[in-house]
């Protein structure tokens, strides 16, 4: 599998603190990688580093094997942080028509005026419905869903992972990361560790709870 | 992914505030009435409309920026210096569209030529680049209201205002004198809306056009520089 996405040796340090630390890993086609790490862990300072948005203090990051900001003029990428990136004074439907493919048909208040979680919801169909995205970079994606619009989501990410897209996703719900993600970076005191699904499954089956017990174990605090 | 061209998505997703369309549209309506009153008062016309410009030039890219608003244009693989040039031009769109409307009624009365003036065009040019890049960083109209009360503060100077009128009132001696006046207007563009000496001489406008590309630049250079963190919405 060619490497869509290779990080090396990723540090960033924010006012003299460590964020990032010698953070490495790669993840091909097809393949959907869970970032996983408590509050203030690095875990958005990644995936904007991965999106050219931060500069890493040293490391390198390569998308097809190109920098960033070169292939991100080709390889079409979607990232998204969250609902509250979301412009509030602008609507669903203007926000839609500056997306290619996404048709400008739908809710016409607002951002401010709609809920947090369909502001996430239209934030995430917005990205999803971009046609021949490469790289899906997602930060906290099922935060304020409710359980379809989760369920929705779960699905969307596998079929673009079936259909060969890369999926690098952070979050703090694990149930959802597990059915999902293939391999997972575990992001602790600025440290990364690569874990794969099958490394954390019990009976084949990876669930939240198993990956918990993985984190805690890369920690130190297994119990 | 993004569709729309830089200008557009700037434009929708980081606005002038409504009141500063009316304030423009207000500006225009008054300047007309006025050039059709006095035909030869087209600076009063003009000099509203700076004003104005000062404020919705200073667009507060940065705050936004840091909400996280312009991520899916960062993030698309567009150039930065092209993000700038759409969030210069969306910024200063109205303040130029309200000036080539006064500029097109003093043509129909008959003032062309008094309106086409380059060291008019330079006014403009300078108080949108500045007001725009010392935005960038700040709140949203926050350097259109520091660069005001710079000036306020100046005219309630005695000193101050006898020192600038001293400076644009002769034309300059030397490239000395150039620079001085060319400083003088750079720091109050609302002077080369007069008709003083120093205004027609072609190093002290090619000065102050220089200027004005040279903090564009340095506006170009600070948001192709930027790290673009993500600031926790309170």
């Amino acid at each position: 599998m060619s490497a869509r996405v290779s990080l090396n040796g990723i540090a960033k340090q924010y006012d003299g603190k460590r964020v990032l630390s010698g953070v490495t890993f790669s993840a091909g086609r097809g393949e959907a990688l869970g970032v996983i790490g408590p509050n203030g862990a690095g875990k958005t300072t990644l995936l904007r580093i991965v999106m050219g948005l931060l500069r890493a203090d040293a490391g390198w990051v390569r998308l097809d094997g190109e920098p960033v900001a070169s292939a991100l003029a080709r390889l079409r990428a979607a990232y998204f942080a969250g609902e509250s990136t979301l412009p509030p004074g602008v609507s669903a439907r203007t926000w839609r028509s500056l997306f290619r493919d996404a048709d400008d048909r739908g809710e016409t208040r607002p951002f401010r005026l709609l809920s947090r979680g369909t502001r996430q919801l239209l934030g995430l169909k917005t990205m999803f419905s971009v046609s021949g995205i490469g790289l899906f970079v997602l930060d906290e994606p099922w935060e304020g869903l409710d359980p379809d619009a989760s369920r929705w989501l779960t699905e969307a990410m596998r079929a673009r992972r079936d259909a060969g897209v890369t999926i690098l996703v952070s979050s703090h719900r694990l149930h959802d990361l597990a059915g999902v993600c293939d391999r997972y970076v575990f992001l602790d005191r600025g440290f990364a560790t690569i874990v794969t699904g099958e490394a954390v499954a019990r009976n084949g089956v990876v669930t939240g709870d198993g990956l918990l017990a993985a984190f805690d174990a890369v920690r130190g605090r297994a119990r | 992914m993004i569709r729309a061209s830089c200008l557009r998505f700037l434009y929708v997703i980081s606005p002038p505030a409504t009141w500063m369309y009316a304030a423009f549209a207000a500006s225009v309506l008054m300047g007309s009435a006025t050039l059709w009153l006095n035909p030869t008062d087209v600076d009063s016309a003009f000099g509203s409309i700076l004003l104005l410009q000062m404020f919705s030039a200073s667009s507060g890219f940065a705050g936004s920026a840091a909400r996280g608003y312009f991520d899916p244009i960062l993030a698309g693989g567009r150039s930065r210096s092209r993000i700038a040039m759409g969030s210069l031009v969306a910024s200063t769109a109205p303040g130029g569209a309200a000036w080539l409307l006064i500029v097109l009624v003093a043509a129909v009365m008959g003032r062309a030529g008094t309106a086409l003036t380059p060291h008019r065009f330079v006014a403009l040019i300078l108080v949108s680049t500045i007001a725009w890049a010392g935005g960038l960083a700040l709140p949203r109209m926050a350097a259109g209201g520091l660069w005001a009360f710079v000036l306020l503060t100046a005219a309630l100077s005695r000193e101050a205002v006898g020192g600038y009128l001293t400076v644009v009132q002769s034309p300059p001696a030397g490239v000395r004198d150039a620079l001085a006046s060319a400083a003088a207007f750079a720091i109050c563009p609302y002077l080369l809306l007069g008709e003083f000496p120093a205004v027609r001489d072609p190093i002290v406008i090619g000065t102050d056009l220089c200027v004005a590309l040279t903090v564009a630049w340095s506006g170009f250079r600070y948001i192709n520089r930027r790290e673009y963190s993500l600031v926790e919405p309170v």
